[in-house]
C-alpha cells in the first residue's frame, strides 16, 4: 500500500525538479514510518494522507506561487534603475522646494515663539522706567500676553513639527517602496 | 468546507502548534487531524510552502532507533505573521459568532 501510493505520488511528481521531487517523497516516507511505528497499518495511512493525485496538485500550486515571486532578473533591475532616477528628479524639481519651504516655515515659528517667550523678560529688565509711568498695567497685561501666545506657539509648532516629520517618512518609505518595485 | 478557507486555517494551526516548541511533520498532521478532518497528505506541502517563504526552518534529528526526522522551527518571521494571522482569526471569529447568534438567538422583538 506504501509502495503503491509512493509510486502513485512520485509519478504524478514527474515534472518537477529531481531535487524537489525528492524532498517531497521523502516527507512522505518519514510520514509512513512515524504511523508505522504508531502501530497503524500501512492502508490506514495511506487513507487518512488522501489521494496523491491531489497532494501532487497542491504540491504543484505551491511550487507555481514560489516561483512566480519576483526574483531580480535583468529586466526588473532596469526597471529599479529607472524608477530611482525618475524620482531623484521628480524630487529635485517638485518635492526639494516645498520640503525647505515648509522647514523653513517651521523654524520661522520657533523663532519667533522663543521671540514672543523672550519679550516679557526684555520688558522685564526695562522695568524701571516702566514703572514710573501712567500705564504700568498695560506693560504687565502686555508681558503675560506675549507669554501665553508664545507658549501657544511652541506648543502649536511642536505639534506641526511632528506632523510634517510624519508625513517625510511616510514620503520616504514610499519612495523606497517604488524602487524596491512591490 | 471551502478549500481556500481550509488552507488558510490549516496554516494558522501549523504555525500556532510550533510557537512552543519545534515539532516534525507527523506530529503536526496527529495534533490537527485530532481536533477536525483533514486530508493528511495536505499539510506537507503547506509545511513546504511556509519554509520557503521564511517563516519555518528545518532541521534534521534522529529519532529513537529510525532514521532522522525532519523538525520544524518556526522563525521571527514565522511568529510575526503567525500572530498576524492569530490577531485576524480573533476578529473573524467574533465576528461570526455574533452573527449566529444574532441569527438563531430567540431574544424577544
Amino acid at each position: 500500500m506504501q509502495n503503491k501510493f509512493m509510486s502513485e505520488l512520485k509519478e504524478q511528481l514527474q515534472d518537477l525538479p529531481k531535487a524537489e521531487q525528492q524532498d517531497i517523497l521523502y516527507d512522505y516516507e518519514e510520514h509512513f514510518r512515524s504511523g508505522l511505528e504508531e502501530g497503524k497499518t500501512e492502508e490506514e495511512i495511506a487513507v487518512s494522507l488522501g489521494q496523491p493525485q491531489a497532494i501532487a496538485r497542491e504540491v504543484k500550486s505551491e511550487f507555481r506561487v514560489k516561483e512566480a515571486k519576483p526574483v531580480p532578473s535583468a529586466d526588473s533591475v532596469g526597471k529599479a534603475i529607472l524608477v530611482t532616477v525618475a524620482l531623484v528628479f521628480f524630487n529635485l524639481i517638485f518635492i526639494i522646494g516645498p520640503f525647505f519651504a515648509i522647514a523653513g516655515t517651521l523654524l520661522g515659528l520657533f523663532a519667533s515663539s522663543l521671540a514672543l517667550l523672550l519679550f516679557p523678560f526684555g520688558l522685564l529688565f526695562s522695568w524701571h522706567q516702566l514703572s514710573g509711568a501712567p500705564d504700568w498695567l498695560m506693560g504687565v497685561f502686555a508681558m503675560l500676553t506675549s507669554l501665553g501666545a508664545g507658549v501657544l506657539m511652541v506648543v502649536g509648532s511642536i505639534v506641526l513639527t511632528r506632523w510634517f516629520y510624519r508625513l517625510t517618512i511616510k514620503y520616504l518609505q514610499f519612495n523606497v517602496m517604488m524602487i524596491k518595485g512591490s | 468546507m471551502n478549500a481556500q478557507f481550509k488552507k488558510g486555517i490549516l496554516e494558522l494551526c501549523v504555525l500556532v502548534l510550533t510557537a512552543k516548541g519545534d515539532k516534525y511533520g507527523y506530529e503536526l498532521v496527529q495534533m490537527i487531524s485530532e481536533k477536525f478532518f483533514i486530508a493528511e497528505g495536505t499539510v506537507y506541502p503547506l509545511l513546504r510552502r511556509l519554509t520557503k517563504e521564511g517563516y519555518f526552518s528545518t532541521y534534521l534529528k534522529e529519532s529513537t532507533g529510525g532514521p532522522p526526522r525532519k523538525y520544524y522551527t518556526l522563525t521571527e518571521e514565522g511568529r510575526a505573521y503567525m500572530e498576524s494571522l492569530v490577531c485576524e482569526w480573533n476578529t473573524f471569529y467574533e465576528g461570526v459568532n455574533l452573527i449566529v447568534k444574532e441569527g438563531l438567538g430567540d431574544h424577544a422583538e
